[in-house]
C-alpha cells in the first residue's frame, strides 16, 4: 500500500507555479507576433522546431504509457501517472499546432503550383505532397493522439476510483492497436511536417529516426518532472532510488538506440555518395552547421553514455537529472538541425523568434501538464500492480 | 627408500577442515542467518539456494561485482584494436582508395570498431564471471556432503569456510547453531 505519510496529491504551492507558465505562454505569443512580422519564414520555422520538440516529448510519452500497459509493467506504475498526463497533453498541443497551418507556404516549397510545374522530382512526389492529402493526413495523426492521450489519461483516473483490474486488461489491449496507430502516425508526421520541408531529400530511416529522438526527450522529461515532483515534497516515499535507476537505465538504452539509428542513416548515405541523398548532410556540414552537426554525436551521444553508463549515477537523483537536463537539450538541438537548415543554410540563426516560439509552446504546456496533474493523484492509485511497483528493487548491493 | 615413496606420509592423508555447512529451512530463516553471518564479521562463506533470492546480496554484505570494470576494459581494447586494424590497413599495410573516400575514412571504420568492442565484452563477461566464480572446477567439498544435494531442490545452506581468519572449528559450528541452523556438518577438502 501507499505510505500514508506520504504526498500523492499536488500541493497548492506548486500550483500557483501554474501562473509562471501562463505569464511565460503569454510572452511567448508575444514574441512570436513580433517575430512574425519581423519574417513570416523565420517564424514558422522557429515555430514548427519548437512545437516538434516539445509533440515529441508527448508521443514518446504516449509510447511508454502504451508498452507498459502492453508487457503488463509493475516496477513504473508509480511514475505512469506522470508520463500519462505527458502524453495527455496531446491534447493542448492539437491546439498549439493550429497557427503551423497558416505557415504552411513558408514553409514547404512542394506546397507552391508554380514550384510543382517546374520541378520534376516534387511533380512526382504530387500523389502523395499534395495539400488536400496532407492536411487530411495531418488531422488523423492529431486525432489519434489526442484521442489516444486522453483516453489512457481517462480510464486510469477511472481506476483510481473504481480499483477496477478489468480497465488494466482493457488499457493492455487498446494498447496493441495504439501502438500501431502511433508507429505509422508518428513516422509519417515527420516525413510530412520535418522530411518533406527539403522535399528533394528522403530517407527511409528519417520517421524511426524521429520516433528515436522523442522517447530520448520523453525519458529525460519523466526524469525532470519526478524529481521536480519529489524535490517540492511529493512522492517520497512511492517513488525511489529503484524507480530513477530504471528511469535512467531505459533513458541510456534508448539513447544508444537513437544513435544506432542516427548513424546508420549517416553511414548508408556517406557510403553511397548518391547527390540527391548527400545534400541533406552537405547543406548541414558547413561552416557553425558543422559544429553542430558534430555536437551530435559527441553531446548527443558520447557524452551521456560515458555520464549515465555507471549505476551509481543513474541512483543519485540529482546527478541523474542533469543528465537528462543536457540531454534534453540536445534533443532540442537534434530537432533544430533537421528542420532549421533549410531556412537558414548559412548557419543557425536563434533568435526571437526561436526564444518566443520555446515560450510559447512551453509555457502552455507546461501549464496545461501542472493544470492535469492536479486533478488526481500523482499516482494510479487503482492500479492493480501498485504494490509491487512500491517494493520494487533492483537488488543493488549498498 | 622405496617405502616411504609408496606410503603416504601421515602428514598429507590427515585430512584438512574445509569448512561448515549448515542447513536452514526457508528463504526467510537463511535470509536472515545470512545478516548474522555478515554482522560477525565473516568474509569467506556463501549461502546455496535452489533458486536466486531477493535482497540476499544485501544481507550477505556483497558489494559491486568487478564484473562492470572487466567488461568496460574488454570493450575498450576491442574497440582500439577494431579501430587500429582499420588504421593500421589503410595507413600502412595495403593503403587502397574505395569509393573516392580518403584512405582514412573513419566514419566506415565504426561498425569495424563496434563489432569487436561488442565480441570483445562478450568473452570478457562469460570468462570474467566464470573466473570470479572460480569455474569451471571438477570438485568441490560441498560435494562431500549427502544433505548438499539438497541445494538443488528445497534446501537452504550456509557454508563457512575454514580458510575464513574468523574461523575457529567449535566456535563457528556453535554460531550456525545458535542462528537456527541444523544438520551442521564439518566437511573435510
Amino acid at each position: 500500500m501507499v505510505d500514508s505519510r506520504d504526498t500523492i496529491q499536488l500541493n497548492s504551492k506548486l500550483a500557483k507555479s501554474t501562473s509562471w507558465f501562463l505569464g511565460a505562454g503569454v510572452l511567448g505569443v508575444l514574441l512570436c507576433a513580433v517575430s512574425y512580422f519581423q519574417d513570416a519564414q523565420t517564424f514558422f520555422a522557429s515555430y514548427l522546431t519548437a512545437f516538434s520538440f516539445f509533440l515529441a516529448i508527448s508521443l514518446g510519452a504516449i509510447f511508454f504509457v502504451m508498452v507498459q500497459h502492453l508487457a503488463r509493467v509493475g516496477w513504473s506504475v508509480t511514475v505512469r501517472r506522470t508520463a500519462e498526463t505527458l502524453a495527455n497533453n496531446l491534447l493542448i498541443l492539437a491546439v498549439l499546432f493550429l497557427p503551423l497551418l497558416l505557415g504552411v507556404h513558408e514553409l514547404f516549397q512542394w506546397s507552391h503550383e508554380d514550384v510543382r510545374l517546374v520541378d520534376h522530382l516534387i511533380q512526382s512526389k504530387a500523389a502523395y505532397l499534395n495539400l488536400p492529402f496532407f492536411f487530411i493526413r495531418t488531422a488523423v495523426y492529431f486525432t489519434v493522439w489526442s484521442v489516444l492521450g486522453w483516453w489512457f489519461l481517462r480510464t486510469s483516473r477511472l481506476q483510481d476510483e473504481t480499483k477496477d483490474p478489468a480497465l488494466s486488461t482493457r488499457m493492455g489491449k487498446v494498447a496493441t492497436f495504439g501502438l500501431i496507430l502511433f508507429g505509422l502516425t508518428s513516422t509519417f508526421y515527420a516525413i510530412d511536417w520535418i522530411m518533406s520541408i527539403d522535399a528533394h531529400w528522403f530517407s527511409t530511416m528519417f520517421g524511426v529516426y524521429f520516433f528515436a529522438g522523442a522517447v530520448v526527450a520523453f525519458y529525460c522529461t519523466l526524469i525532470l518532472v519526478v524529481t521536480w515532483l519529489k524535490s517540492t515534497g511529493h512522492l517520497k516515499t512511492s517513488v525511489n532510488t529503484e524507480h530513477f535507476h530504471d528511469m535512467g537505465k531505459l533513458l541510456f538504452g534508448h539513447n544508444i538506440f537513437w544513435t544506432y539509428i542516427a548513424f546508420s542513416q549517416f553511414m548508408l548515405i556517406w557510403y553511397a555518395n548518391i547527390p540527391e541523398e548527400t545534400l541533406f548532410f552537405l547543406h548541414r556540414g558547413e561552416g557553425l552547421w558543422k559544429t553542430i552537426s558534430l555536437s551530435l554525436p559527441w553531446l548527443h551521444f558520447v557524452a551521456p553514455f560515458l555520464f549515465l553508463m555507471s549505476h551509481n549515477i543513474k541512483r543519485r537523483p540529482a546527478l541523474l537529472a542533469t543528465g537528462a537536463a543536457l540531454l534534453l537539450t540536445m534533443c532540442y538541438v537534434d530537432i533544430y538541425w533537421l528542420i532549421q537548415p533549410n531556412f537558414h543554410q548559412n548557419g543557425p540563426h536563434f533568435g526571437i523568434s526561436d526564444v518566443g516560439s520555446l515560450l510559447a509552446v512551453g509555457g502552455f504546456y507546461l501549464f496545461f501538464l501542472i493544470h492535469n496533474l492536479r486533478q488526481a493523484p500523482l499516482i494510479p492509485v487503482g492500479d492493480p500492480r501498485l504494490n509491487d511497483c512500491l517494493s520494487y528493487d533492483n537488488g543493488i548491493p549498498e | 627408500m622405496s617405502s616411504t615413496a609408496h606410503t603416504p606420509t601421515a602428514a598429507a592423508r590427515a585430512p584438512r577442515v574445509f569448512g561448515v555447512l549448515a542447513e536452514f529451512k526457508n528463504p526467510a530463516d537463511v535470509y536472515h542467518a545470512a545478516e548474522k553471518v555478515r554482522d560477525a564479521g565473516y568474509k569467506k562463506w556463501d549461502v546455496h539456494s535452489p533458486f536466486p533470492i531477493h535482497g540476499i546480496e544485501r544481507a550477505m554484505g556483497l558489494g559491486d561485482s568487478k564484473l562492470g570494470w572487466i567488461a568496460i576494459f574488454c570493450a575498450m581494447a576491442g574497440a582500439f584494436g577494431g579501430f587500429s586494424l582499420q588504421f593500421w590497413i589503410h595507413r600502412f599495410a595495403y593503403p587502397l582508395l574505395i569509393g573516392g573516400k580518403p584512405l582514412i575514412a573513419y566514419p566506415a571504420y565504426i561498425p569495424v570498431t563496434f563489432e569487436p568492442g561488442i565480441l570483445f565484452t562478450a568473452f570478457g563477461c562469460l570468462l570474467g564471471m566464470l573466473a570470479l566464480n572460480g569455474l569451471p572446477r571438477l570438485y568441490h567439498a560441498l560435494f562431500r556432503s549427502e544433505n548438499f544435494k539438497k541445494a538443488t531442490d528445497d534446501g537452504f545452506f550456509i557454508s563457512i569456510e575454514a580458510r575464513d581468519p574468523r574461523f575457529d572449528l567449535a566456535a563457528t559450528r556453535d554460531f550456525l547453531s545458535s542462528i537456527g541452523g541444523t544438520h551442521i556438518e564439518v566437511l573435510e577438502d
